[in-house]
């Protein structure tokens, strides 16, 4: 993406100098070249990259830090009710513990919420 | 334990949305007064809770799952009004423990659809919950797994992490 922008860049530097006066342009110049339509797309995608870009700044300085700590909590208050109902295997058996595998997924993931709720500056629990 | 409130003002907070929803639609249809209806009533069954009186909250709550649906409502509008309400009396019967009959309102619930959202996972743990207190614990950890499931979803779209973002589990599941 970082050639992209330097690309579409460079290529709008030219489109910006318009103070030198006009020449003539060859009939063919109105036609628009491959080149051109490159330049073009090149452009939007600029532009389209723009607007994401100043949407994922929004997003950045302004978490909904209200939900994203509800919804770690959310998932934390379930991780540990899993894990609380995790009953040991008969004696014997070489099976996994009845929802141990729940259990785990539940902690990976309540920490990974934690995690992921930290990054965005989200106060703790 | 009947469980704590999930995200109940989420839930309220989409009722409204919803009422707002319907008051931007043209042409107006005759779901607007029904979905104003229910809000209603959500709120007298609040007042009820607050004054002591659960029969009454349920009787308001029963009121809006009872009442005629109008047919030109959007499903998802009915779906959430609907599964936030089943949602409540269930809550209400645990409380009352009556856990059979909150396996039997979050089924009520579940059954009219299965989105990753709040609605479903507030039903999924409040069956969870009724599970637990009819001692069937593995019955109960898929409820609470699955509405774990979604609230990591739900993480993740409003962090704006891509749709596989989510934090994964510990691997595929034995």
């Amino acid at each position: 993406m970082t050639r992209l922008l330097i690309a579409a860049a460079v290529l709008l530097l030219p489109a910006c100098a318009t103070d030198a006066p006009e020449r003539p342009r060859n009939p063919e110049s109105t036609i628009a070249t491959g080149e051109q339509l490159e330049i073009q797309r090149l452009y939007q995608e600029l532009q389209r990259l723009q607007a994401s870009l100043s949407d994922a700044d929004v997003q950045a300085t302004a978490p909904d830090c209200a939900r994203i700590g509800q919804l770690r909590d959310n998932i934390c208050d379930l991780a540990a009710r899993i894990c609380r109902l995790v009953r040991p295997p008969p004696p014997g058996s070489t099976m996994p513990a009845a929802g141990s595998w729940q259990c785990l997924d539940g902690q990976l993931r309540c920490k990974n919420a934690v995690e992921r709720a930290q990054a965005r500056g989200c106060p703790k629990k | 334990m009947t469980g704590r409130c999930f995200a109940r003002p989420a839930a309220v907070l989409s009722l409204a949305g919803l009422l707002a929803l319907g008051c931007s639609r043209a042409p107006v249809t005759d779901a607007s007064p029904w979905v104003a209806e229910a809000e209603r009533r959500h709120a007298l069954a609040d007042q009820r809770l607050e004054a002591g009186d659960p029969t009454g909250a349920r009787d308001a709550l029963r009121a809006i799952v009872d009442a005629r649906v109008p047919a030109d409502l959007p499903a998802d509008d009915r779906r959430g009004v609907l599964q936030d309400t089943y949602f409540r009396l269930a809550r209400l019967d645990l409380d009352a423990r009556d856990p059979r009959a909150a396996l039997a309102d979050a089924d009520r619930g579940l059954a009219l659809g299965r989105a990753s959202d709040l609605f479903v996972a507030n039903l999924l743990v409040v069956r969870g919950a009724a599970h637990e207190a009819l001692g069937a614990g593995p019955a109960a950890m898929e409820d609470y797994h699955q509405a774990l499931v979604i609230n990591d979803r739900l993480l993740a779209e409003t962090l704006g992490e891509p749709a596989d973002g989510a934090s994964s589990g510990p691997g595929a599941r034995p």
